[in-house]
């Protein structure tokens, strides 16, 4: 099952890589909270309530900025993921690279990704009650 | 010589897992695999091509081998010990994929969750008929979330580029 050769899986990455970092250029030029916006949440757009990704576009505006207080104030639940989430890209576009597939999946721990998804889902509930959580802006 | 299937590095005779990337050589050698499958299991495939097929316990569909001679609790539909044949199927992915999918505001990714759950407890119960279905169901569901959110993406950039200066309150 070893998908394309490794030349091939490389060039996949860079693409991939070329594409993410074309957008965040465009995010760091764009400031999603005045003009248009990128992406518009399905969720608050129908039901008025905040879900788990609100603010997660402007959070990671802030943080292409490096205004880290900010970001946690938009999306708490991004800014404690991100780095997770980094070294988990990291380590699978190298897996990939290296091996045509990520033997990561078989050694993560379902329990703890169970046990935070759900609490993502208990945040995007919450924070319709904790103003705390909510998308707000810093002066 | 053997090979291995995954990354190419030449394997030794008797090798059950790849030295240079840990793949598994041979189908359900897999280390994560608690549920040993004792030989009596092979039957039952073969059986019920033979034999006309009995009622089943309850719960399992025809043709599933669901249906075991030794049912040591006598339960219907053996929910709390009715082994499958198969091979464990990794949750990972699909948990990595529906956080993402939460993440990504997609309301999706709540069922997605809950299914990619179902997959993990399956395999730990063995049933891995229940996990394969279950993988499949959260599969199409993050399908369906990843095509949602394309489709928004194109029709938020033809909106923005065809009606150029349209002001909608859109929540982000």
């Amino acid at each position: 099952m070893v998908l394309l050769n490794r030349k091939k899986r490389i060039l996949l990455i860079v693409l991939f890589a070329v594409i993410a970092g074309a957008g965040a250029v465009f995010l760091y030029f764009h400031n999603p909270s005045e003009g248009r916006g990128i992406i518009p949440c399905p969720i608050h757009s129908l039901t008025g309530w905040y879900c788990t990704g609100c603010g997660t576009t402007r959070a990671l505006y802030s943080i292409l900025h490096l205004d880290f207080f900010q970001a946690f104030r938009y999306n708490a639940a991004l800014c404690l993921l991100l780095p997770l989430l980094a070294c988990y890209l990291v380590i699978c576009c190298v897996q990939f690279i290296r091996y045509g597939w990520i033997p990561l999946h078989r050694k993560l721990s379902s329990r703890w990704l169970a046990i935070i998804g759900f609490l993502l889902i208990v945040f995007g509930v919450i924070r319709n009650f904790i103003p705390f959580l909510q998308p707000t802006v810093l002066f | 010589m053997k090979t291995c299937n995954h990354c190419g590095a030449p394997l030794a005779e008797d090798a059950r897992f790849c030295g240079n990337c840990g793949a598994p050589v041979e189908i359900g050698t897999s280390q994560e695999n608690q549920y040993q499958e004792p030989p009596t299991y092979e039957e039952p495939n073969n059986a019920f091509q033979q034999n006309p097929y009995q009622a089943p316990y309850g719960g399992n569909a025809p043709g599933q081998g669901g249906s075991y001679p030794q049912n040591p609790y006598g339960m219907p539909g053996g929910y709390y010990n009715s082994p499958q044949p198969g091979r464990p199927v990794t949750s990972s992915t699909y948990l990595v994929l529906s956080i993402l999918a939460l993440l990504f505001c997609l309301p999706l990714g709540i069922p997605a969750i809950i299914f990619a759950t179902k997959i993990d407890r399956a395999n730990q119960e063995a049933r891995y008929q229940d996990a394969e279905k279950a993988a499949k169901t959260c599969k199409i569901l993050l399908i369906i979330a990843g095509a949602l959110l394309a489709a928004c993406i194109v029709f938020y950039i033809l909106f923005v580029a065809i009606f150029a200066g349209v002001a909608t309150a859109w929540y982000y």
